[in-house]
C-alpha cells in the first residue's frame, strides 16, 4: 500500500487563534477515512491545508509526493454547503466541465477530452439524463451529485468531501453512500462529516478531530480519544454513538 | 418621427444608446450573476475623480474618467480582498474618495465646469462623435476579452473556491473582470451618467436573468432590451424635453417591476391550475 498524504506536526493559526495543532496523518491509496468531530474543531480547516488553500504555519504536507498547491489535479473537492446561488444561469452540464477548467488552460473553450471526462463523471453519477436541466431544479442529493461529478472529471486519485449529506435527505443517504462505497475502489476518499452514525457505517477508517487528531489508522476510536475531543462524554454515549467504533472487528 | 434621424445628433445619440447596451448586457450579466453591484457602484463613483482632472487638464473628462476607473477597480479589488477592511467598507470609502478628488479637481481648474452636469446625470443628445469611437473601442475591448475569458469569468462568478481548486488564478481573473467594469462605466457615462450608470448596468440583465437558464442567453437578451430601454426613453426625453438619462432609468425600472409582476403572475396561475 502506498501513501498518498503525509502530514508532519501541522499547525494551523487564524491571527491568535489556533485552529489546528500537531497533526500527524498518513493517509494510503485506498483508504475511506472519515474524520469527525465537534463543530469549529478545525475540520474544513484540515481539508483546505490539504487542497493548499490554507498554508500551515508550521509542519510539513505532502500529497502525492508533491506540495499541496501542485497536487490539486489530482485531488477531487466537493465543498461544505453550497457555495453558489441555486438561482446562478447555469444546467448541469456547465456545472460538471467546470472541473475540467485546470487542464483545458485559458484563453480557449473546453475540448473533446474535457466533454468525454464529464460525459463520463455524469454517467457515474447515474445523472447523464439530466445534464440539460437547470441547477435549481434539482434536489439537495441531485445537487450532490453533480457536485461528485465535477470533482471526478479530474479522475482523481483522492477525493475530499465536506460534510457531504448536509443537503442530502435522509432517504438518499444510503444510496449516497454506495456511490462513494463504489468510488473508493479507484481512489482514497476523506469525508468530514458530524454524523458519527454515518460515518462509523461507511469509512473503514476514522479519525476524531477537535484542534488535535485522534486517529489510530483504523476503524477504532477509543473512549478516551472521543472523551478528549469532544469534551464531554456522557453527552455523547446519550447521543448514541455506535458501540462499532469503539471496539470493532479490526479491519 | 422618422425625419429626426437626420440630425446627426439623434444619429450619435441613437449609436450611443446601442454600444451602451452591448456593453451593460454583457458585462451587466456578471455584475448581476457574481453579486458586484456595490463595487460596481463605487468604481462609477469613484471615476468622477477622473472627470474632475480632465478638467484640471483641460483634457476630454471622460479620458480622465477612463484611468480613473481603471484605477479604482484595481485599487478596490484589492483592498477588499487583500486587507482585513470589510467589502463594503473599503467600497464605502473608496466610493467618496474619488468623488471628493474630483470636486477638488474642479474647485482647482480654471473658470467654471459647464457641463458637468451631464457627466453625473448623463446627456445622450450630446455626445460626441469623438466618444463614439471611444465607445465602439472600448465595447471591442470588452468583447474579445469576455470572449476569451468566458469559461474562467464564468466559473469565478459561480464558485470561486472551486474554481481556485481546479486551477484558476481567481484573484487576477477578477481583477480583469472589474476592469471590464471600469471600460464598461466610461462607455455608459455618456449616456446616463456616473450617477445612474449602476442601475443600466443591472436592470437590462436583472429582467433577463427572469427568462433564461443560460448566462450567454441573459447576455443576449440584456443587450435586446438594453437596446429597447435606450432607445425609447431617448424618444421619450426628446419628445416632453425631459432629462435623458433619467428618463432611459425610469423606462428601464418600469419594464422590470412590470416583468417581475408578471412572471409572478404566470408562477401563481401554474402553482393554482
Amino acid at each position: 500500500m502506498e501513501s498518498i498524504i503525509k502530514l508532519e506536526n501541522v499547525r494551523v493559526n487564524y491571527g491568535e487563534v489556533t485552529a489546528l495543532e500537531e497533526i500527524n496523518l498518513t493517509v494510503y491509496e485506498n483508504d475511506f477515512l472519515g474524520i469527525i468531530g465537534p463543530n469549529g474543531g478545525g475540520k474544513s480547516t484540515l481539508l483546505k491545508v490539504l487542497l493548499g488553500l490554507i498554508k500551515p504555519s508550521k509542519g510539513k504536507v505532502r500529497l502525492f509526493d508533491t506540495t499541496p498547491a501542485r497536487a490539486r489535479k489530482k485531488v477531487g473537492y466537493v465543498a461544505q454547503y453550497r457555495n453558489f446561488d441555486p438561482g446562478f444561469p447555469i444546467n448541469v452540464w456547465d456545472v460538471v466541465l467546470m472541473g475540467r477548467l485546470g487542464h483545458a488552460g485559458l484563453l480557449r473553450g473546453y475540448s473533446s477530452e474535457d466533454k468525454q471526462a464529464a460525459l463520463d463523471a455524469l454517467k457515474t453519477v447515474d445523472m447523464l439524463d439530466l445534464k440539460k436541466r437547470h441547477i435549481s431544479q434539482l434536489s439537495g442529493g441531485q445537487q450532490q451529485r453533480i457536485l461528485i461529478a465535477r470533482a471526478l472529471t479530474t479522475k482523481p486519485g483522492l477525493l475530499l468531501l465536506d460534510e457531504p449529506m448536509s443537503n442530502v435527505d435522509s432517504v438518499m443517504q444510503k444510496e449516497f453512500y454506495e456511490l462513494l462505497k463504489e468510488l473508493n475502489k479507484h481512489m482514497a476518499i476523506i469525508m468530514v462529516s458530524h454524523d458519527i452514525t454515518a460515518v462509523s457505517l461507511y469509512v473503514n477508517k476514522v479519525a476524531c478531530l477537535n484542534k488535535k487528531l485522534h486517529y489510530h489508522g483504523s476503524r477504532q476510536l477509543s473512549a478516551k480519544d472521543l472523551e478528549t475531543a469532544y469534551q464531554c462524554p456522557v453527552e455523547l454515549i446519550a447521543h448514541g454513538v455506535p458501540h462499532r467504533i469503539f471496539k470493532d472487528h479490526a479491519p | 418621427m422618422l425625419e429626426l434621424l437626420q440630425y446627426q445628433f439623434i444619429q450619435n445619440a441613437l449609436a450611443a444608446g446601442l454600444l451602451a447596451s452591448i456593453a451593460c448586457g454583457i458585462i451587466g450579466s456578471y455584475v448581476v450573476v457574481k453579486r458586484m453591484v456595490s463595487i460596481s457602484g463605487g468604481i462609477s463613483h469613484a471615476s468622477f475623480g477622473g472627470i474632475g482632472l480632465g478638467y484640471l487638464l483641460g483634457i476630454n473628462p471622460v479620458t480622465g474618467a477612463l484611468f480613473f476607473s481603471l484605477g479604482s477597480a484595481v485599487l478596490m479589488g484589492t483592498v477588499t480582498r487583500k486587507t482585513r477592511l470589510s467589502e463594503d467598507t473599503s467600497i464605502g470609502i473608496l466610493w467618496a474618495l474619488g468623488m471628493s478628488l474630483g470636486v477638488i479637481f474642479i474647485g482647482l481648474a480654471p473658470g467654471y465646469a459647464p457641463d458637468l452636469f451631464s457627466y453625473l446625470f448623463g446627456n445622450i443628445l450630446t455626445v460626441p462623435g469623438s466618444d463614439i469611437i471611444m465607445m465602439l473601442v472600448l465595447n471591442g475591448i470588452i468583447l474579445m476579452v469576455v470572449i476569451l475569458f468566458f469559461k474562467e469569468f464564468s466559473a469565478i462568478s459561480f464558485d470561486e473556491e472551486f474554481s481556485r481548486v481546479a486551477g484558476v488564478a481567481v484573484f487576477p481573473v477578477y481583477l480583469l473582470l472589474l476592469c471590464l467594469v471600469a471600460l464598461t462605466v466610461v462607455v455608459l457615462i455618456r449616456v446616463v451618467g456616473i450617477v445612474l450608470v449602476i442601475a443600466l448596468i443591472t436592470i437590462p440583465p436583472a429582467t433577463a436573468k427572469q427568462f433564461t437558464h443560460s448566462l450567454k442567453k441573459m447576455m443576449v437578451a440584456s443587450i435586446i432590451l438594453g437596446a429597447i430601454y435606450t432607445t425609447l426613453g431617448l424618444w421619450l426625453s426628446y419628445l416632453f424635453d425631459i432629462a435623458s438619462g433619467a428618463t432611459i432609468i425610469l423606462v428601464s425600472s418600469l419594464a422590470l417591476f412590470a416583468s417581475i409582476g408578471w412572471v409572478s403572475l404566470v408562477k401563481k396561475r401554474r402553482i393554482s391550475v
